[in-house]
């Protein structure tokens, strides 16, 4: 057998030290943390054996005296690309064995070059977050490398998914790129983000405070609203990730994928027909409604835990992704305030960056009252929302189940806001506000000068409310395309996106919006 | 695993590939359920509780009213929106379950039940029936 040659020998050596990152020590502290490796990550995320690898050798440039740190190959991030259901992705992990997955100038160009070449491509991008910040030694050179980072996660926005998996910590600017990207799913107890950490808030007002409370995943997927998930393992974020893809296209020119439906699209839900309780202000569950539209199994809540009075998610029916939007109300009665504004407001960008039909169901009282919501500009919180709809040329679709009052049924996917269609219940009540509320201000006079104004107001709301607190005032004018019973809603969402599928419209050039954040 | 699981009279036989990863599959007369339940996993060697059922899969709970944000001070009760308090359900020294009615406040044109955050034990109930709340008004504080 003739010898190997040595050149093919010094490759393999060097091909296995790139593979070692930081080498056996660190792997080990990074197992020992419960933390898998980057490339365990992209193994575990990714179909098996699709993963190649690019720029593997590439080290740090850097070499001022007195401040080199040491070389590793790789530069503390794995990148490349690789398949997830068949479908072809570009991936960036960060390697937290070579200097804690610091972003230097060369793990940026690394990050930027497979950011590029999904656009070029059309497919999705990946970020497996684990990096302690900016690299200090490189001084401004890191802080440029997030600077082409973050422009390219600006620019590529709504041209392909992104999508960041929290799965170490992100601290500093760090944090921008992922708020940039389309979802974030965080670990709970090993990611967190923030812009300033403990050491920096203490010093500065006093406050004490940990990681996990400041920034942590449970913080961010209830509080801030900067999460879209948070789970228990990085296992579960990667997996999370493979769902999420499930539903959505692979860039803005592309539908979402088709999976045949399990689940009749003819069926007629029964149980639908009873849920909404007789008494309207008795409240029923909105998740229930959606569950058993959809096609079975298929509705994957986003943000959950955060601003619960309203309802976003990607589900299936007969087959193909749609957004679902809604109004909870059995949470704060429904109402729409500034985190409910801001959760629908981007979620219904989203699906429509990436042609996801919108289906929404709408039971909202109104807007939150309050000095504080007024103050903090509910005004622009809500303008955005109605902004989202009107500027959606996906096909719409709304479902008014029951209350549907003043501004929130307007904004919510309202007919003349451009819906394609639009159905109401037989329990829907649409009108400018409550009963009592308007025969207080229509009738004030008469109320006041009736023999008996507490009878008079009484009966002046009982006549409004059978006015107003059904359907077919509405559909008298044209405000609704059909009042619909509840259980044949499944069949007419389905019969009316097929009716919507090759939706065109095109919207007047401009460079781009000015929508009110 | 095989569960049986009974709906009504019917009985059906439930398929489980694994409980203790998400999605959790489920086969039922050969089709196939993803199920996201919203309990976390239990650690494989405690005795697995009663499997989800299949149908409908995913019919979430109602939920407990929001009150506070998490990480609020967790021994407070707030009003979730400005209304009337119609109804109290509990007294102080009561223990109550996470979940549990506490109080019903009509308020946005629904009667929202408001439900412990938390289980524990009732220490003062600041509201009574037909008081008005402003949003954030403290109604009941626990005593642990």
């Amino acid at each position: 057998m003739p010898q190997e040659d040595p050149r093919v020998l010094e490759l393999r050596a060097k091909r296995e030290q790139a593979r070692q990152g930081g080498g056996e020590k660190r792997i080990a502290a990074q197992h020992a943390k419960g933390k898998l490796t980057a490339r365990e990550r992209l193994d575990y995320l990714l179909d098996p054996g699709t993963f190649n690898e690019l720029e593997p050798f590439i080290t740090h440039q850097w070499n001022e005296v007195g401040l080199e740190t040491e070389k590793y190959m790789g530069e503390g991030v794995v990148t490349g690309y690789g398949q997830i259901d068949g479908r072809t992705v570009y991936v960036y992990a960060q390697d937290f064995t070579i200097h804690g997955g610091t972003l230097s100038e060369m793990q940026s160009h690394k990050i930027c070059r497979v950011m590029d070449l999904a656009v070029r491509n059309g497919t999705p991008i990946l970020g497996l977050i684990d990096s302690g910040g900016a690299r200090i030694q490189e001084g401004v050179r890191s802080l440029g490398g997030y600077a082409e980072i973050f422009r390219r996660n600006a620019q590529y926005s709504g041209v392909v998914p992104q999508i960041s998996l929290m799965l170490g910590p992100c601290a500093g600017g760090a944090a921008y790129s992922p708020a940039l990207t389309d979802l974030i799913v965080m670990v709970r107890e090993q990611s967190f983000m923030f812009l300033t950490g403990p050491q920096v808030i203490q010093t500065v007002t006093g406050e004490q405070v940990d990681t996990e409370y400041l920034g942590g995943a449970e913080i961010h997927a209830a509080v801030s609203g900067t999460a879209h998930l948070a789970v228990d393992t990085e296992q579960q974020a990667l997996d999370t990730c493979r769902k999420l893809l499930s539903y959505l296209p692979s860039n803005n020119v592309e539908n979402p994928p088709y999976h045949p439906p399990t689940d009749d699209p003819l069926r007629m839900d029964e149980e639908l027909n009873s849920i909404v309780p007789l008494d309207p202000s008795t409240p029923y569950s909105m998740h229930e409604v959606i569950t058993h539209v959809v096609d079975r199994g298929t509705f994957f809540e986003l943000q959950p835990d955060f601003g619960r009075n309203a309802v976003i998610g990607l589900a299936r029916i007969g087959g193909h992704s749609v957004g679902i939007v809604a109004q909870e109300p059995s949470i704060m009665a429904g109402v729409i305030d500034i985190d409910a504004a801001d959760k629908i407001t981007r979620f219904v960008r989203m699906c429509d960056c990436f042609n996801v039909p919108l289906v929404t169901f709408v039971d909202s009282p109104g807007f939150l009252p309050g000095v504080d919501q007024e103050h903090r500009g509910i005004i622009r919180h809500g303008a955005k929302v109605l902004y989202a709809y009107s500027e959606a040329t996906v096909p719409k679709i709304s479902v008014i189940t029951r209350k549907a009052y003043g501004g929130a049924y307007v904004v919510m996917s309202s007919k003349y806001l451009g819906t394609d269609v639009n159905y109401a219940w037989p329990s829907a009540e649409i009108a400018v506000m409550g009963a009592e509320g308007a025969v207080n201000i229509m009738f004030r006079k008469e109320i006041a000068d009736a023999p008996d104004p507490a009878a008079e107001r009484r009966r002046l709301a009982e006549d409004y409310r059978q006015r107003f607190n059904n359907p077919y005032h509405a559909a008298n004018a044209g405000y609704v395309d059909d009042v619909i019973e509840p259980r044949e809603t499944r069949a007419k969402i389905i019969a009316s996106l097929a009716a919507l599928r090759d939706k065109y419209s095109p919207a007047p050039p401009r460079k781009h919006g000015n929508i009110p954040v | 695993m095989k569960v049986t699981v009974r709906i009504d009279s019917q009985l059906f036989e439930v398929e489980i590939d694994n409980l203790y990863t998400r999605p959790v599959v489920a086969v039922v007369d050969g089709q196939r359920f993803e199920v996201w339940p919203e309990v976390n996993p239990i650690p494989p060697h405690t005795e697995p509780a009663a499997a989800s059922t299949p149908q409908p899969a995913q019919a979430a709970p109602a939920r407990a009213a929001a009150s506070a944000p998490v990480g609020a001070d967790s021994s407070t009760v707030f009003a979730p929106l400005p209304g009337v308090i119609i109804s109290v359900a509990v007294k102080p020294g009561d223990t109550v379950e996470s979940g549990q009615e506490l109080c019903v406040l009509e308020a946005m044109k629904m009667k929202n039940m408001i439900r412990a955050p938390r289980a524990g034990t009732i220490d003062t109930i600041q509201i009574e029936v037909n008081q008005h709340v402003k949003h954030h008004d403290v109604l009941m504080r626990y005593s642990d």
